[in-house]
């Protein structure tokens, strides 16, 4: 019995190091792929007219698609931060989602807002709308007055009323940086085959905001908070960059991303039915439009920003943790056709079967990683110091992945100016990796769970278009789900 | 097993110190760099405004250093529109004397994209006359960002060359609209017309240029946009009666008031909008009629032109608001109701 245990220990033990093998080369081929293009990038960053794009009449015009749902005493302001964009051609399109709330009124009285009747530009089933107001003072306003059916329905209902040829969907408390659309832009303009691009979001716990815009960048006090802004940062300026420049990006955060309106109607809107219609949409664009045999250019822009609140205490982390995870884990189930299937090129047969394995499992294989090494060191299987020395091994290259990222940080943006502000990301990589990312793989698994007592598929989560200051940050913020 | 394990943890460990360091470096240069750089800005600034000399040194320097081109490049567009004449012709023949032009060209050959797209952008900021030529077969560069530096230089460089280059590369891959933006000032106007009165022009070609002279606002390209509304090419109608509304004068009145029975919606919605921007008064009833369109953005446009119009397009819009056409109704409603409290915002105390 013993030695068929020690078999079966030893059989996991080596599935365990080839998995981590691999594991770790992917990451380092995405760390080395994004170094690459955020070198590319700031090479080409001063030969690029982004104040052109603001002011040129022929830029494309963005919609703005900004979905409401109880946010009455703080949609006024949030909405006249959007409008101060340097944008030149745009339309903000402010969707109230039934809300329960003064949200309507709020905006009736902020705008002046009138009846206006305008007509559907696209055939989607939402809910029904119950009024489209404009504003006298406020050209480039249209607020619409809907039933409520969540965050991708609200979503579908801009859809249908945006006039121009791109749309912006974004986030709840979020902030976009003066010049965020004109580089997205840019992506569409100089390469017109691209069908949505993503840009950076950075966590503003610990900055200072001043009329609507963030006027200083700062790390927060909060080590949770510090901890995140450092993954996000790994995320989004070593893996989300690195999949991009492999042409496999398969994620666009909910909080800031611009599509090609037409091609969003052809893959059927946002769906309703999921709680991550962000990440969803963009796997589903890949797919209708490789099976349509059309060109699919997905691409993610590491300077345009948008901010957004992090959760600054664990409960609340936890709570957005696990929705991300659950988010995931219904993307790849509606789209699990499409893994190793080699119809969807790269999308098939890399990214796709990279996120079922390390993504949506990968947190379950870690634990029972840790279960096994726990077990031998009990059955007297393997000795203290192997064990010591795996856990060494981990963790140095979760250190070497943190570093990568706060050096591309400083090479390319430098974003966090002081001293402070970059031991601060010192000590967040080292506690990110001697103790946060274990608990994160805990709750990551524990999704799994969570799916199952939700009953599965469906659960609709509510999202608002801003925040009050102290309010749950949980639902309305990206998934950097890629580390 | 053991050892292999220890070595790539030390490995790893060691690696992380290195990157540590690195980031320490790469802050403290970049922080000198910002320095460094921010002093170059104030010397080129000063010897461009005529307040500091040594601008000969200054870009003899930059024609060796890339730093020092950065730099130029960065303060160009800050005070180029306070540089007299004189002065930017001292610059021009500094650029050339000290050996930067020669750079710049260099520059432009070169198997970085980044490279030469830096190259050009530096061409157009310095408005190098003869550069056009220099510029122009960056139009058709692989690189996207390079073709569209180079029509921004080539619109900075502002000469009848290179409006010829961008009309030119019109018809090649580049995004049309990139080309017109860049096209859309007086300086390409000559340059504009010549080629509209030519027999070989496509229709795709004379319909973007039609846009270009729209964007130009300059009066002399009415005479080009005229006849194209007699076009049979749809899109040509389309751009010239959009393009009217900024360039137009009475001589076109009554071409845009054909132009609002055109049967392409299109035509018609443009052509509202620019008889209303022109504020042709006895567009009125014509715009009235286009208030019950069955396409929307004809009615649209019909209504604000009407709202443009003072009292006869009011009284046009308040007949169509009691009127039982509901379309047009719907569209003169809400019309009225913007233009109403606008006025009232206007007529409140306190404002402007």
């Amino acid at each position: 019995m013993g030695v068929v245990v020690g078999h079966v220990v030893h059989a996991f033990d080596v599935f365990m190091v080839g998995y981590f093998v691999t594991l770790l080369a992917i990451n380092t081929a995405l760390a080395v792929a994004g170094w690459r293009a955020i070198e590319d990038y700031v090479r080409r960053r001063p030969m690029r007219d982004y104040a052109w794009v603001g002011r040129s009449p022929l830029t494309l015009p963005v919609s703005i698609l900004a979905p409401a749902y109880n946010e009455g005493p703080v949609i006024v302001p949030a909405i006249v931060a959007l409008m101060a964009s340097q944008f030149v051609n745009f339309e903000v399109i402010v969707v109230n989602d039934g809300s329960r709330d003064d949200t309507l009124e709020a905006l009736h009285k902020g705008f002046s807002l009138l009846p206006a009747g305008r007509v559907p530009r696209a055939n989607l089933v939402t809910k029904p709308v119950r009024g489209v107001y404009i504003s006298p003072d406020e050209p480039r306003l249209v607020v619409i007055d809907k039933e409520n059916g969540g965050k991708a329905d609200a979503l579908n209902v801009g859809l249908r009323y945006a006039r121009y040829p791109l749309v912006c969907a974004i986030d709840a408390d979020t902030l976009l940086d003066p010049g965020a659309l004109s580089r997205l832009v840019w992506e569409f303009q100089s390469s017109p085959d691209t069908v949505a691009t993503g840009g950076i979001v950075r966590i503003i716990n610990g900055s200072t905001i001043r009329d609507g815009r963030v006027a200083e960048v700062k790390t927060s006090r909060s080590l949770v908070a510090n901890v995140q802004i450092l993954e996000y940062l790994r995320a989004f300026l070593g893996a989300r960059v690195g999949w991009s420049r492999a042409g496999m990006l398969i994620i666009i955060s909910g909080a800031f991303g611009l599509f090609r309106r037409q091609a969003v109607i052809d893959a059927g809107g946002w769906d309703t039915r999921t709680v991550g219609e962000d990440a969803e949409l963009v796997l589903r664009l890949h797919r209708t439009r490789r099976e349509q045999g059309r060109e699919c250019r997905i691409t993610f822009f590491p300077d345009p920003i948008c901010w957004t609140e992090a959760p600054g205490d664990l409960k609340t982390l936890i709570r957005q943790r696990d929705r991300w995870q659950r988010g995931l884990t219904e993307m790849i189930g509606r789209h699990r056709a499409m893994a190793a299937n080699p119809r969807y090129g790269r999308i098939g047969l890399v990214a796709l079967p990279y996120f079922v394995i390390f993504e949506l499992f990968g947190p379950v294989i870690e634990l029972l990683g840790y279960g096994a090494l726990i077990s031998s060191i009990l059955f007297g299987f393997a000795s203290l110091d192997l064990i010591i020395l795996m856990m060494a091994l981990s963790i140095s290259c979760g250190f070497v992945l943190s570093f990568v990222a706060i050096l591309m940080e400083e090479r390319a943006f430098r974003r966090y100016p002081g001293w402070s502000c970059l031991s601060r990301l010192v000590i967040a990589a080292i506690v990110e990796n001697l103790g946060y990312r274990q608990l994160m793989t805990v709750v990551r698994a524990r999704a799994w769970w969570t799916i199952k007592k939700s009953n599965g598929w469906g659960e609709m989560t509510r999202t608002g278009f801003t925040q009050a200051p102290g309010s749950d940050p949980e639902t309305g913020s990206p998934a950097p789900i890629s580390t | 097993m053991r050892t292999a394990i220890g070595l790539f943890v030390i490995a790893n460990m060691a690696l992380t110190l290195v990157l540590a360091g690195m980031v320490v470096a790469r802050k403290l240069r970049r922080d000198a760099r910002e320095i460094t750089s921010a002093q170059h800005r104030s010397e080129f600034r000063a010897a461009l405004l005529g307040s500091g000399d040594g601008l000969d040194r200054l870009l003899r320097s930059a024609a060796r250093r890339t730093d020092l081109q950065s730099d130029l490049a960065r303060i160009l567009p800050l005070i180029i529109e306070g540089v007299d004449d004189q002065a930017a012709g001292k610059l021009i023949g500094a650029v050339r004397s000290c050996g930067l032009q020669a750079d710049l060209q260099r520059r432009l050959a070169s198997r970085r994209p980044a490279t030469r797209g830096r190259a050009a952008l530096l061409m157009g900021l310095l408005g190098l006359n003869d550069a056009a030529s220099l510029v122009r077969p960056l139009l058709a560069d692989p690189d996207p960002d390079v073709r569209l530096v180079a029509a921004g230089a080539l619109a900075r460089i502002g000469t009848g060359e290179a409006a010829t280059a961008l009309i030119d590369a019109l018809g090649g891959d580049m995004v049309p609209e990139r080309l017109i933006e860049r096209l859309g000032g007086t300086w390409a106007v000559p340059s504009i017309l010549a080629r509209l009165g030519s027999e070989t022009e496509g229709g795709g070609v004379r319909a973007s240029l039609a846009r270009a002279l729209g964007f130009a606002g300059d009066p002399s390209g009415e005479a080009g946009l005229l006849p194209l509304l007699a076009s049979v090419d749809d899109e040509e109608r389309i751009c010239a009666a959009r393009s009217l509304g900024t360039c137009g004068s009475t001589a076109c009145h009554d071409a845009l008031l054909g132009a609002l029975g055109d049967p392409e919606w299109e035509v018609r919605a443009q052509a509202a909008l620019s008889l209303g921007s022109l504020g042709v008064i006895r567009a009125v009833p014509l715009l009235e009629s286009n208030l019950a369109h069955q396409a929307w953005w004809v009615r649209a446009n019909a209504a604000s032109a009407l709202a443009e119009l003072g009292p006869d397009g009011l009284a046009a819009l308040t007949r169509a608001a009691e009127g039982d056409d509901a379309y047009a109704a719907e569209r003169a409603v809400e019309v009225l109701a913007v233009s109403r409290r606008r006025r009232l915002s206007a007529d409140a105390p306190g404002a402007a």
